[in-house]
C-alpha cells in the first residue's frame, strides 16, 4: 500500500500536505481557508455549492480532503472509497443536535442538526465533493494505525481517502492499496503517520 | 486473498417477536407487527417497533439490548474470535439523560465486555452498517486476519433518534408500509443480531458476495435513477441471480423507488420477489442488515418470502405480495441503504 497524498489541518486552521510540502495559513476563518486553498493552481474540482450546509467538522474535512486530493496530483479516481477512523467520531454534533431539541423542542428543532450526528456523515460530505463512489465508513477501533491498515488492505484494491477527526485537528491521508509501499509507521493517531512520513525524506 | 464464499457458523437474534430465529420467521410469515406507543419516552403518540422487555433498569436500554442477543446465542464462540459491531448510535439513551456522550463508543466497549472479546471494531454506515460490517468481517476471513468473527448489529429506540427522523419529515404518521403505493415514512424499531462467520469450516449458510458503494449524489436523498445500488448488486451477485431479494425497504417513498429502480436496472425482464422485514419490526437501523442477513438465511431455508407487512396496493414495478411466495432455491440478495448515498448488497445461501 502506498500512500500517495496528504493533508493536515490544525487548531490555527493552517494547512500542510504531504506530497507536495505545500504550508498554507493559519487562516482567520473557514471561508478564508476555502477562499485560498481553492484558488490553488491544480486544485481538484469539488463540488462546494453546499460548503455552509456541513456543521464546522464537515466544513474542516471538506478543506482537508480537497487538500489532500491537490497533493495526490488531481481529481481522485470515481472508485475511490472514503473512510473515517476513531478521533473524535460524532460526539460534539451528537450534544448540539440534542442541546437543540431540547431547547427548541421536537417539531422545532433542526433536522440538518440531526443528519450531522452520524459518523459517516464528513466522510460522505467529501464523497460528494470530490465525486467519490467507492465504499464510505466510520471505523472505530484500538489506537494503533496497523489496525487501519490492515482494514484497508483486506478492502477490495483501489484508492481509498481515509480521515481523523479530532477537535485539534483533521488529518486525510490517500492510500492505493494496489501500490507497494511501506507500511504504517507505528501510531495511534493518523495524525501521528502524517508527520511521521513528512519526516522521511 | 480469494473470494470464497464465507460460512455462516450461526445466527442469533433479539426482537420483540423473540429470541430465536424460528419465531422470528415464525412470526414474519404470520405477517405479525410489534408497533405500538413506548413506554421508556414520550414519542408524542407516534407507533414504534418496541421490545418493552427491555424496558426498565438503570444502565443503558443497549445494555440490555445485548444481554439479550448474548443470551440468545446457542452456537459456540471459538477463542481468538473478532468483533464486528455495527451501530448507527449506539447507546445514545446515555447521552439523552446527560451520562456518557460518546455514544458508539460506549456501544463498542458493551458488546466487547458483553460478549467476552476485546480488541473489537466498530462498523459505522449509517442505515448500512449492519451489513458493511458483514461484508468487512467477510474480507477480513478472506484475507486470513482473523478465523471467526462474530458480527453484531444493534440499534436502540429513544427520543434523540425519533425527534431527528420526525423532524426530517421521514416517519409515517400511522406505520411504515415498504413497497406500498401509498407509503409516507418510515416507522423506528430496536432489535439486534449476531453472526458467527468462518471462512474455513463447514456452516448451514453462506455469504457468496459483498459490495458497497456511494451515490456521491445527496447527504440525506438516495439517488432515484438507482445506479450505484445496481451497481453494487451486480457485484455481489457475481452474474449468478438470486431467488428473492430482502430489500432495505424503510417506507419512506424515496428509498423505495430508489430500491425498485435498482432492482428493474438490474433485472429488465421481471424483478425477483421483493420483501421488507421493516413493515413488522420497524426500521432497526444499524441492527438491520444483520437481521435481515440472519433472518434472511432462515427464509432462504424454507425457500420462502413472508406477505408484506403493511402492504395494500403494491408500488409499480415492485414484486411484492400480501401472501407468502414460494421460491425456487435458497439464494437471497439483501439490501443496506444510508444517508449520505450510501449502498450494501450482501448475498446469503442456504445449504
Amino acid at each position: 500500500m502506498k500512500i500517495t497524498g496528504g493533508a493536515l489541518m490544525t487548531r490555527e486552521r493552517a494547512f500542510r500536505t504531504l506530497v507536495r510540502r505545500g504550508s498554507f495559513g493559519p487562516f482567520a476563518d473557514l471561508n478564508a481557508a476555502r477562499r485560498h486553498l481553492t484558488a490553488l493552481p491544480g486544485m481538484v474540482s469539488g463540488d462546494l455549492n453546499d460548503f455552509g450546509r456541513g456543521g464546522e467538522t464537515v466544513r474542516r474535512v471538506l478543506l482537508t480532503a480537497l487538500l489532500a486530493a491537490w497533493d495526490s496530483g488531481g481529481a481522485l479516481l470515481e472508485s475511490t472509497g472514503v473512510f473515517g477512523w476513531n478521533g473524535d467520531g460524532c460526539v460534539s454534533e451528537d450534544l448540539i443536535y440534542w442541546r437543540d431539541y431540547v431547547s427548541c423542542g421536537c417539531e422545532a428543532g433542526r433536522g440538518g442538526l440531526f443528519v450531522a450526528t452520524l459518523p459517516t456523515i464528513p466522510c460522505c460530505e467529501a464523497a460528494i465533493t470530490l465525486r467519490c463512489r467507492g465504499r464510505v465508513a466510520y471505523f472505530r477501533t484500538e489506537p494503533a494505525a496497523a489496525r487501519l491498515e490492515e482494514l484497508l488492505l483486506a478492502a477490495p484494491g483501489g484508492t481509498y481517502l481515509c480521515g481523523e477527526t479530532t477537535s485539534s485537528s483533521v488529518c486525510m491521508l490517500l492510500a492505493d492499496t494496489r501500490l507497494d509501499g511501506s507500511p504504517f509507521p507505528e501510531a495511534s493517531a493518523l495524525k501521528e503517520v502524517f508527520t511521521a512520513l513528512e519526516e522521511r525524506p | 486473498m480469494t473470494d470464497a464464499p464465507v460460512s455462516i457458523l450461526g445466527t442469533a437474534v433479539a426482537t420483540a417477536f423473540g429470541v430465536t430465529v424460528e419465531e422470528n420467521c415464525d412470526a414474519l410469515l404470520a405477517g405479525r407487527t410489534d408497533f405500538c406507543p413506548p413506554r421508556h419516552f414520550d414519542a408524542r403518540g407516534r407507533l414504534l417497533g418496541v421490545d418493552p422487555e427491555l424496558d426498565g433498569g438503570a444502565g443503558s436500554r443497549m445494555e440490555r439490548l445485548l444481554e439479550k442477543l448474548r443470551d440468545a446465542v446457542t452456537f459456540p464462540i471459538p477463542p481468538g474470535t473478532r468483533l464486528f459491531a455495527a451501530t448507527t448510535v449506539g447507546a445514545i439513551d446515555l447521552l439523552e439523560r446527560g451520562g456518557k456522550q460518546d455514544t458508539v463508543e460506549e456501544f463498542l466497549h458493551l458488546a466487547e465486555r458483553i460478549f467476552g472479546i476485546p480488541g473489537g471494531i466498530l462498523i459505522s454506515a449509517a442505515c448500512a452498517s449492519g451489513q458493511t460490517a458483514a461484508a468487512v468481517a467477510v474480507r477480513e476471513l478472506r484475507r486470513g486476519s482473523c478465523r471467526h468473527a462474530l458480527v453484531l448489529g444493534a440499534d436502540i429506540t429513544g427520543e434523540f433518534v425519533t425527534s431527528g427522523f420526525a423532524a426530517l419529515g421521514a416517519l409515517s404518521r400511522d406505520v411504515c408500509r415498504p413497497y406500498d403505493a401509498g407509503r409516507d415514512g418510515l416507522t423506528l424499531g430496536e432489535g439486534a443480531a449476531a453472526l458467527l462467520l468462518s471462512a474455513s469450516e463447514p456452516g448451514f449458510g453462506r455469504i457468496t458476495g459483498a459490495a458497497e458503494n456511494g451515490d456521491a449524489r445527496h447527504i440525506t436523498s438516495p439517488d432515484l435513477s438507482g445506479e450505484m445500488l445496481s451497481a453494487a448488486c451486480r457485484e455481489a451477485l457475481g452474474g449468478l441471480p438470486p431467488d428473492g431479494v430482502i430489500g432495505h425497504g424503510t417506507g419512506t417513498v424515496y428509498n423505495d423507488q430508489a430500491e425498485i429502480a435498482a432492482l428493474a436496472r438490474l433485472f429488465p425482464g421481471g424483478p425477483p420477489p421483493l420483501f421488507s422485514l421493516k413493515g413488522n419490526l420497524g426500521h432497526t437501523l444499524g441492527a438491520t442488515g444483520v437481521l435481515q442477513t440472519a433472518l434472511g438465511l432462515e427464509l432462504a431455508r424454507r425457500r420462502v418470502l413472508p406477505p408484506q407487512a403493511g402492504l395494500r396496493t403494491p408500488e409499480k414495478g415492485a414484486c411484492v405480495s400480501t401472501e407468502t411466495r414460494r421460491l425456487g432455491g435458497g439464494r437471497l440478495l439483501s439490501l443496506n441503504v444510508g444517508f449520505g448515498g450510501l449502498n450494501s448488497a450482501l448475498v446469503l445461501e442456504a445449504l
